[in-house]
């Protein structure tokens, strides 16, 4: 049964369905690197049979004759051999953060299930099946991919732990190497970046961070006294709200994502944030697209 | 120009200041609100903890809005007015001198001058007159409002007796002028007031039991006196009689007085006292829980009875010893008795009564209708029964004033001789039903007093505070000042030629007057206003609703900019409204760190 906090059914189908007319204005980002992996259409890291020249060298027994470069011969009379691309499919792992305040407001629990639908999306168009996980806390779950796609992953969604201090356990995650390491999740977990960065630029693999967000958190116009409830862990925190907490809360917020910005850059991970409240695909143009995080169809 | 406002209550509005400010300091509830970045929340410092009743007070925007459309509000609701420093507000106070005014005047002293600055401060200069309804001297005080008016009210001394205020009242509004205001202080509720006139009554009842009469009686040869004592109140009233005579009591009584109840009390005088202080427990209103008494001695008027009484002399004599105070002499009297002799028909000058003595035998009927004369002497009496016969007549002068008629001719009529006049019965009593007819005697009587009253000599009476006194002065060569000595207070002078305008003492006490050596007058004065010592329905109400606002209106200008603050309020209301309702700013773009 689909947890109450969770998008409903409709809305993650919805957004699956506009996921395949985004996927063709945009593209993971798989072009900025060489992959390993079975045969596609992307450039691999090793020789194939693309028509993709890619070397030289000399011809060494049991080469195929087909690729002797004979008019090198002729000039030089020494075999030596013609090196062509290889073209394999991608390897795409796709991390999902549904903590609760994924879903804050309606606003954003959309945004963020029209992110998690757009990536399995992309990740089908560049010929390869993702291998996804789900994040609750420190709780991890693996999606079958066919419940990826179908947009039935509400239905896997482990329930929250009040107790669990929050976060991304990406250090349990079994990442594959030369990965494209996606991640969804708002970031909005006590810590830093720390640790985590490193895990996603490791073993060659390319990391790529959309952060989905809602205005109301960045500017939320709090005002007077208030007893605030956390969506997570159902903790009250009576606070009164002046203009100069105002201010002090939303310093600290462009700093907590100022500090993982910096991380990413550092890992030349591509970090986006993905505003809530605006059409999808103009979200993506306002940093996304400049990021790097997703590319265009060209 | 002084600016003043028109209605001071509207200063209320300024409580709406504290009012603010006590719903901004007081902690608002808590809202519950979801969020999702509790962690950075928690990582802030506190600056204010959620539990606290009252916060510190936060200069916002809509509070200073809020204040600020307060202030505008008062300043309407008081309405301002610039006052005219050329134009004098008169305002002409009538003081009710009736002695039931001694009980309220502690609480006037504490109102009314307040009340006048008040009144006073409304316009730019104010001009009061306070007047007495007694009117026996001027004005108390005519000045601006302030220390003069509680210095004149604190000397005031209302002792008189219950009193038309009308001529006061009048005066005052002719001093007052149309637009002045008039205020008559008094005690009570007084339907009957003159239209513009405020009541300005600062009355309380009382249980007030006291003295309501005083009188001396003979009763066979010893004076013996006589007091009414009267509970006003609608509950009984102990008190205790002290009869004294000097500093010496005489005997002491506890009477205990039903609910408006009258209970009398008497006693001979002691052996050679001539006066008596009859007291009772001092209450709220002590004028009338004293009295004086002395054993009074009227003036003698002395008579004598016609030359030649001849059969019937007997009648003068028995119808003159009836009189009190008279007394038939001789010799030198003060007012002879003269029968009228047409054979000898010269009348001396003087004062005296005339009656016609006619030696003939009986006659007719005298014809006509009977007919009395409006007259002090003649007023109240019986006279339709007088049956007469003809008789020789006083040839009637033209000077003359007739009393009565039988047909055409004046049976009883009054002459005057010289500085003198002359009652005269212009038809033989012998011949007459006169003698049994009271109306007679009363006349005679009224004749006498009123010539006792002019004769001077020495008297001892009994009076009320206040009444006018029957002193008659000697004519020069006798000294032309007579001389007050009350007991007690101090001893005054009056021209003898005021002698007839001299009153008993405002409170109970003795008085003596004298003319050079001689005493002419000794009176006790005792209180025996009932009216006024009944203060069941004395009432506190002071009229003035209205009237600051009234002056402020007729003495002063509106100011020209309320409409200017009138746009202020709305506009401060609005923008307050606007600035609570706003829509909050939404951040559409990213936050870029």
């Amino acid at each position: 049964m689909t947890p109450a906090y969770l998008p409903d059914p409709t809305t993650v189908k919805e957004a699956h369905a506009k996921a395949r007319a985004w996927a063709s204005l945009f593209r993971l980002p798989l072009r900025q690197q060489n992959w390993r992996g079975m045969t596609g259409n992307y450039s691999g890291m090793g020789t194939g049979s693309s028509l993709d020249f890619q070397d030289h060298r000399a011809y060494a027994p049991g080469d195929d004759p087909r690729h002797i470069n004979w008019q090198a011969y002729a000039r030089t009379g020494n075999y030596s051999m013609k090196l062509f691309r290889e073209e394999v499919r991608p390897v795409i792992d796709l991390v999902w953060d549904v903590s609760p305040s994924m879903w804050f407001n309606p606003d954003k629990a959309t945004r963020a299930a029209e992110l998690m639908a757009f990536t399995v999306e992309g990740a089908l168009r560049a010929g390869t099946t993702p291998q996804v996980w789900l994040c609750q806390g420190s709780t991890l779950r693996p999606v079958p991919p066919e419940a990826a796609v179908a947009g039935l992953w509400p239905a896997l969604v482990p329930a929250p732990d009040p107790a669990d201090p929050g976060g991304l356990p990406l250090n349990r995650i079994p990442w594959r190497a030369r990965s494209l390491r996606l991640i969804v999740s708002d970031l909005l977990f006590p810590g830093g970046p720390q640790g985590s960065t490193a895990l996603l630029s490791g073993q060659q693999a390319r990391g790529v961070l959309l952060v989905p967000f809602s205005p109301s958190e960045a500017d939320p116009g709090w005002d007077g006294n208030i007893d605030f409830e956390d969506v997570e862990s159902g903790q009250r925190h009576p606070r009164r709200v002046e203009a100069s907490l105002l201010r002090r809360y939303t310093s600290a917020y462009a700093r907590h994502f100022a500090l993982w910005k910096e991380a990413c850059q550092r890992h030349g991970i591509a970090m986006a944030r993905v505003p809530s409240g605006v059409p999808f695909t103009q979200a993506l143009q306002l940093e996304a697209l400049p990021s790097g995080a997703v590319d265009p169809w060209t | 120009m002084d600016v003043t406002l028109a209605h001071p209550w509207g200063l209320l509005g300024l409580l709406g200041v504290p009012a603010l400010l006590a719903i901004h300091l007081l902690q608002r509830r808590a809202v519950v609100i979801p969020v999702s970045t509790l962690f950075l929340l928690e990582s802030l410092n506190r600056e204010s903890e959620g539990g606290r009743r009252v916060e510190r007070l936060r200069a916002s925007v809509p509070l200073w809005l809020q204040l600020l459309a307060v202030l505008f509000l008062t300043w309407l609701l008081t309405d301002p007015r610039w006052l005219d420093k050329t134009s004098v507000q008169r305002i002409a106070l009538v003081l009710d001198g009736s002695a039931s005014m001694s009980v309220a005047k502690p609480s006037l002293l504490d109102s009314l001058p307040d009340d006048l600055s008040t009144l006073a401060r409304a316009t730019a200069q104010s001009e009061i007159h306070l007047l007495d309804t007694r009117m026996e001297a001027g004005p108390l005080y005519h000045g601006p409002a302030g220390r003069g008016i509680r210095e004149a009210l604190t000397a005031w001394q209302p002792a008189g007796g219950s009193h038309d205020p009308l001529p006061a009242l009048r005066l005052a509004r002719s001093l007052a002028g149309r637009d002045g205001l008039v205020l008559y202080v008094t005690d009570a509720e007084t339907p009957s007031l003159p239209p513009g006139v405020r009541l300005y009554a600062s009355g309380r009842p009382i249980d007030n039991a006291g003295i309501a009469g005083v009188s001396v009686e003979d009763n066979k040869g010893q004076a013996e006196w006589r007091v009414t004592l009267r509970n006003y109140s609608t509950t009984p009233q102990t008190r205790e009689l002290l009869v004294a005579s000097g500093k010496t009591p005489v005997n002491r009584e506890s009477i205990t007085l039903p609910a408006q109840g009258l209970i009398q009390r008497q006693g001979p005088f002691p052996a050679g006292m001539e006066e008596l202080t009859l007291s009772l427990t001092p209450d709220a209103f002590p004028m009338d829980d004293s009295a004086p008494v002395l054993k009074p001695q009227p003036k003698e008027v002395t008579v004598t009875l016609p030359a030649d009484s001849g059969p019937g002399g007997d009648l003068y004599a028995s119808l003159l010893n009836s009189l009190p105070a008279v007394k038939v002499i001789t010799d030198a009297p003060a007012m002879p008795v003269i029968a009228y002799n047409p054979l000898n028909p010269a009348i001396p000058d003087g004062p005296a009564v005339i009656f016609v003595r006619d030696p003939k035998p009986s006659a007719t009927v005298l014809p006509g209708a009977l007919l009395v004369e409006a007259h002090p002497l003649t007023d109240g009496l019986g006279w339709q029964g007088l049956i007469c016969q003809d008789s020789i007549r006083l040839p009637l002068r033209p000077e003359d004033e007739p009393l009565i008629w039988i047909g055409e001719r004046a049976v009883v009529f009054l002459r005057t001789s010289g500085q003198a006049r002359q009652l005269c019965f212009n038809f033989d009593l012998r011949k007459s039903n006169a003698r049994r007819l009271p109306a007679l005697v009363l006349t005679l009587h009224r004749w006498m007093e009123d010539f006792r009253r002019q004769l001077p000599g020495s008297e001892t009476t009994l009076s009320e505070c206040g009444q006018i006194l029957s002193v008659a002065a000697r004519p020069a060569p006798a000294p032309d000042l007579l001389t007050l000595r009350p007991t007690p207070g101090p001893e005054t002078t009056r021209p003898a030629r005021e002698a007839p305008l001299l009153r008993a003492p405002a409170f109970p006490s003795l008085l003596e007057v004298w003319q050079g050596n001689e005493r002419l007058l000794r009176t006790a004065s005792h209180f025996a206003d009932i009216r006024e010592a009944d203060f069941t329905s004395k009432l506190t109400r002071h009229d003035l609703a209205g009237a600051t606002s009234t002056v402020t209106l007729q003495h002063s200008q509106e100011d020209p900019a309320w409409r200017a603050w009138l746009l202020a309020l709305l506009a401060t209301t609005g923008l307050t409204w606007w600035w609570l309702a706003r829509p909050r700013q939404k951040t559409t773009q990213p936050v870029t760190a």
